[in-house]
């Protein structure tokens, strides 16, 4: 079934995207291949290592190899990588409090996980924090360029413009952006969890008990704040413009 | 950057905002006297014994046993405290480690005066009040009233959903139900997402048209190729339904990646046919190509990512006991990846739909309607 729906979405991609559709199969590819070989790395090398690599190279591949370089893709480099060690140092301070990762309640008497054993000298809430970042990366990028771009044309049309105007005009293109991008992944994560959803209601979950539950934590914690990344690296992208932009200044002068 | 961030108006906002959070995690840090059940602060913790144990790959697993002073906050045995045995793994799987100040739910026996307890689970309700507060804050703060709005669609989504699960739980078919949520999910998100206007009506229509025609490919393909082992699926609960339910997370797992893609094209042809009056077919569909183009492939990447980091953790358990990736890819992934690849071809479709949706109100309804006045 997975294979006649990879079919119908190359061709889809192909059919609407034209030659951009190729590039766009071949970059996803490259994804898909830095993540396994990722996965697979884990077993061996520190994972946060792994990860802070991975969201160089996923950066790289989106903004560098499908957009190539400019100042657009530049800040949104700077700010990418700035917002999601932000996120990382975040949700390791979360993750921590909260006891994140591992198995949740439900896990614990899963079939398929019953007969695993659990020995296997990784630290599994690590893992889940390092995914936790590597999962929201792609949105930071897509709202990152997004933001950078449009405030581009701005400055492009208008560049008589002061920069304090420049700056609010910019924030109030920001501010449209990254609404959406967050619904993305909260309704991929109730896709995801509609599931979990159905077990809370079967075993009566009450208010407290839900808060305090691992599998809701696990849950809330990757939303939210996978979120506030999202709103974050709006300010954060056009204080990388606004200061490349500056330097790029500077030198020509 | 001092426009950004420290303008006077976010500096209030951060202060005061700052103050009220502090109290509300200080006030819920010590709410024990809420709960019924006993809840316990560890005090003093040390490691005391080391045990190992044999992993599959040959190697050692290394195991710690923790003796934990826990003072008692509430309840009868208020103020006294227990020691507590608590058995560690290096990695955390099944089993927890406790540090200094976690605060956890106990149950306390009393026998002949001496008092024993076990641990029962984590309060976490601290954490998730300040992750909460975080991410309200940073809405707030960056896109203000809208960034409450947003806060607001997405109670309303989870009261939708609440309220969805509860007509299911007591026996309304999830089919039905799902149709309904998925149109009160996007008329609620787009509105708040982008006010009530001619761009979000015309991206309500072409999402639900997108959503109808994923369903129509999932199901031809569902039908011409072997039904999928549902059995394999996570949290499986037992219902018969299984099939319907997996449906019903497909099509919510496309909703928002479709809104997402269809607010950006349904703006710009706004944009577009309101700057250029005169602008032809041909043109409309090439410059509607171009943006097509630029937005799926990050918008592919997104939902790449999304759904296969959160896999990870268990993919990762099951190569550790020596499980072939070609076997997980066979009987655990192949649900993460139909959920990817039919929110990505539903992605791509919303370009097009969008695009013509756009096309036929502004060109032909409104144009028309412009023409006769």
């Amino acid at each position: 079934m997975n294979l006649a729906l990879l079919l119908i979405l190359i061709v889809l991609m192909i059919c609407i995207g034209g030659s951009r559709g190729v590039i766009s199969i071949m970059a996803l590819l490259g994804n898909v291949i830095v993540f396994f070989i990722s996965v697979y790395l884990m077993k061996y090398c520190n994972l946060y290592i792994i990860v802070l690599f991975d969201i160089v190279f996923m950066c790289l591949l989106t903004l560098i190899y499908q957009n190539g370089v400019n100042i657009k893709t530049i800040s949104s480099l700077i700010a990418v990588i700035f917002v999601s060690s932000i996120l990382l140092v975040l949700s390791f301070i979360m993750g921590r409090l909260g006891n994140m990762g591992g198995y949740n309640e439900f896990e614990l008497y899963e079939d398929t996980l019953m007969y695993l054993s659990v020995n296997i000298k990784l630290n599994l809430p690590d893992v889940s924090i390092c995914m936790l970042v590597l999962g929201v990366v792609g949105a930071l990028i897509d709202i990152a360029v997004a933001v950078t771009s449009s405030i581009h044309e701005v400055r492009i049309n208008n560049e008589s413009e002061d920069e304090s105007e420049f700056i609010k005009t910019s924030l109030r293109l920001g501010k449209s952006i990254f609404g959406s991008t967050i619904n993305t992944l909260w309704f991929a994560c109730i896709g995801e969890s509609l599931l979990m959803f159905l077990l809370f209601r079967k075993y009566h979950y009450s208010f407290v008990t839900l808060i305090n539950s691992k599998a809701f934590f696990d849950m809330a914690a990757m939303i939210l704040l996978s979120a506030s990344g999202c709103a974050l690296v709006v300010p954060v992208a056009i204080c990388a413009y606004v200061c490349i932009s500056r330097y790029m200044k500077k030198t020509a002068e | 950057m001092k426009e950004i961030f420290f303008c006077k108006k976010n500096l209030y906002f951060t202060v005061i905002y700052a103050i009220i959070s502090v109290c509300i995690v200080i006030f819920i840090s010590n709410d024990t006297f809420l709960y019924k059940d006993e809840i316990g602060i560890v005090t003093h913790g040390e490691v005391t014994d080391k045990i190992k144990q044999k992993s599959p790959n040959m190697k050692t697993e290394k195991y710690y046993v923790q003796t934990l002073n826990v003072k008692i906050l509430n309840g009868k045995h208020k103020g006294k405290e227990v020691m507590v045995e608590n058995c560690y793994s290096k990695s955390e799987v099944k089993t927890v480690k406790y540090t200094l100040g976690d605060e956890v739910f106990l149950k306390v026996t009393d026998k002949e005066s001496m008092l024993s307890g076990t641990i029962t689970g984590f309060k976490r309700d601290t954490v998730v009040a300040a992750i909460l507060l975080i991410f309200i804050y940073c809405l707030v703060l960056v896109a203000g009233m809208r960034g409450i709005a947003f806060v607001a669609a997405s109670a309303v989504n989870v009261a939708i959903l609440y309220l969805g699960l509860d007509y299911y739980a007591k026996g309304t078919d999830i089919l039905p139900l799902c149709y309904v949520m998925v149109v009160l999910f996007t008329v609620v998100s787009l509105v708040c997402i982008s006010g009530f206007n001619k761009s979000t009506i015309i991206s309500i229509a072409s999402v639900l048209l997108v959503l109808i025609l994923v369903a129509v490919i999932y199901k031809i393909v569902l039908s011409m190729s072997e039904q999928p082992d549902y059995i394999m699926l996570e949290y499986v609960s037992g219902p018969n339904d299984l099939n319907k339910l997996f449906f019903t997370e497909i099509i919510m797992g496309c909703l928002g990646a479709v809104m997402d893609v269809a607010v950006s094209v349904s703006e710009t042809s706004c944009e577009l046919l309101k700057e250029n009056k005169m602008l032809k077919t041909a043109d409309y569909i090439k410059s509607m190509r171009v943006l097509g183009a630029d937005v799926m492939g990050t918008m592919v990447n997104i939902l790449f990512y999304a759904y296969f980091c959160s896999a990870v953790p268990m993919i990762l358990v099951q190569m550790k006991n020596k499980y072939k990736l070609n076997f997980i890819f066979r009987f655990d992934l192949p649900f993460e990846l139909t959920r990817f690849l039919t929110g990505s071809i539903g992605i791509i479709l919303t370009i097009p739909v969008t695009a013509f949706v756009s096309w036929l109100v502004l060109y032909k309804i409104l144009g028309k309607r412009k023409c006769t006045e």
